[in-house]
């Protein structure tokens, strides 16, 4: 997949777009960014001028996010039309939503990979960062459906100070659901800037402790030279809200332009926001010059949610760094 | 050969970046990189024309003779064959 990603990105041309199609959900996850404005959500009309701009720019994937995607009424129509329109999808859910007929549904279309989150290996701790009784029930009902009908599962952990001592259990249990594993630390502010997630976030002394749990090797950041684009946002990947506004990433929302104004063609190659990160390397910014970069891999987006600002760190990313250094000295 | 029918096969979708095709196939997860003649040939992977008709349309179109375009195609959907992108209709 990297190569596909450099490849977009010497050409100009988005290979994956973000699709928020709705900031609506079903769950009350105690950590979630997502501020659900109300605004009119963007059509299934809409939606497929969208699809026949990004099949001219030449977009190849379509993540499918949220909210939760699948509180839409027309998302089986939206996802056929996706695949119709000869697009590869990654669609991000809780599962909620996922029975055996929805699951054979999706393994019909051109579905890539589903991923979900999960923060614990029983229900009364996953429900209680969920807010909603069943929910671990479903989501491990989804997983089933949706591995027997072949289709890609990824599983993502979101350690928080409730959850991160389960990791073990988790990742036993996802493997046993034959699905891929993932985690993260990162817990980012709310799109509205405020700080409450925060709170939930692992303090140096846990997250030594979280990954001494993981003990497999936290993945390795590839080694990245000051020269290169420090990430894909407004490169080779860019999000789009369920009101039609364009940023660089979920996380990075310096708004690019509205699809309702303007086309998405005009936005991806005019807009200055996206001229701006392409004009920059990992060297223009702070952490071109930090000691910790070879432990790190930078996210502008969450640095700009907590600090107003990318050019700077925040405290998970600093003291994720400093464990995963630790751990590359022990070796 | 000559007379069989290819299809690509669901799921595998592909797009033209600069000169090269990128195919995805969403199956496996699959990232394939054809160059421009590959490319052309996956375009003309249709379920209607027959090998011959691909090899017939190369060889009007890259000036090359039938025998090398012949070897070319063969060896290059049994290429494609192989890694399951695309399937046998007749």
């Amino acid at each position: 997949m990297k190569k596909l990603y450099d490849t977009y990105i010497k050409a100009g041309i988005p290979a994956n777009v973000v699709l928020e199609v709705t900031y609506r959900c079903n769950l009350k996850c105690i950590h979630c960014y997502v501020v659900n404005r109300g605004e009119n959500e963007l059509t299934f009309e809409e939606y497929s001028h969208l699809l026949d701009d990004l099949n001219t720019l030449g977009t190849l994937i379509l993540t499918v996010t949220g909210g939760e995607p699948l509180v839409r009424r027309d998302i089986r129509d939206l996802l056929e039309m996706m695949s119709e329109k000869e697009f590869a999808i990654r669609l991000f859910t809780a599962g909620y939503y996922i029975d055996e007929d929805f699951a054979h549904f999706l393994s019909q279309l051109n579905i890539l990979e589903v991923e979900l989150s999960i923060y614990g290996s029983r229900s009364e701790l996953h429900d209680s960062i969920t807010g909603v009784r069943g929910s671990f029930d479903h989501l491990v009902r989804a997983v089933k459906f949706l591995r027997k009908h072949n289709i890609k599962v990824n599983l993502k952990f979101i350690a928080m100070k409730p959850n991160y001592r389960d990791v073990v259990s988790v990742k036993e249990l996802v493997h046993s659901l034959d699905a891929n594993f993932y985690y993260d630390v990162v817990i980012t502010p709310k799109d509205d800037l405020s700080i409450d997630p925060l709170k939930l976030r692992l303090d140096l002394y846990q997250l030594r402790e979280f990954y001494s749990l993981v003990k497999d090797r936290p993945y390795i950041f590839p080694q990245r030279d000051v020269n290169e684009y420090i990430c894909n946002a407004g490169l080779s990947t860019m999000a789009i809200s369920p009101y039609g506004d364009v940023y660089p990433c979920v996380q990075l929302r310096l708004l690019a332009g509205n699809i309702r104004e303007k086309s998405i063609v005009e936005i991806w190659k005019k807009s200055e926001v996206f001229k701006s990160l392409r004009g920059k390397r990992i060297k223009d910014y702070r952490c071109g010059s930090c000691p910790l970069l070879p432990y790190c891999s930078p996210c502008i987006g969450s640095i700009w949610l907590e600090k107003g600002d990318v050019n700077g760190c925040t405290e998970i990313l600093r003291n994720r760094a400093v464990v995963l250094k630790e751990l590359a000295d022990e070796k | 050969m000559r007379e069989e029918i290819y299809r690509r096969k669901k799921g595998v979708v592909h797009r033209k970046i600069l000169d090269e095709y990128i195919l995805v196939d969403t199956r496996e997860g699959e990232v394939l990189t054809l160059n421009e003649v590959g490319g052309e040939i996956w375009d003309l992977i249709d379920g209607r024309r027959s090998v011959a008709e691909i090899i017939r349309m190369l060889v009007e179109q890259y000036e090359v003779s039938e025998e090398d375009a012949e070897g070319d195609v063969e060896e290059f959907l049994t290429q494609l064959l192989e890694a399951g992108l695309i399937e046998r209709v007749k």
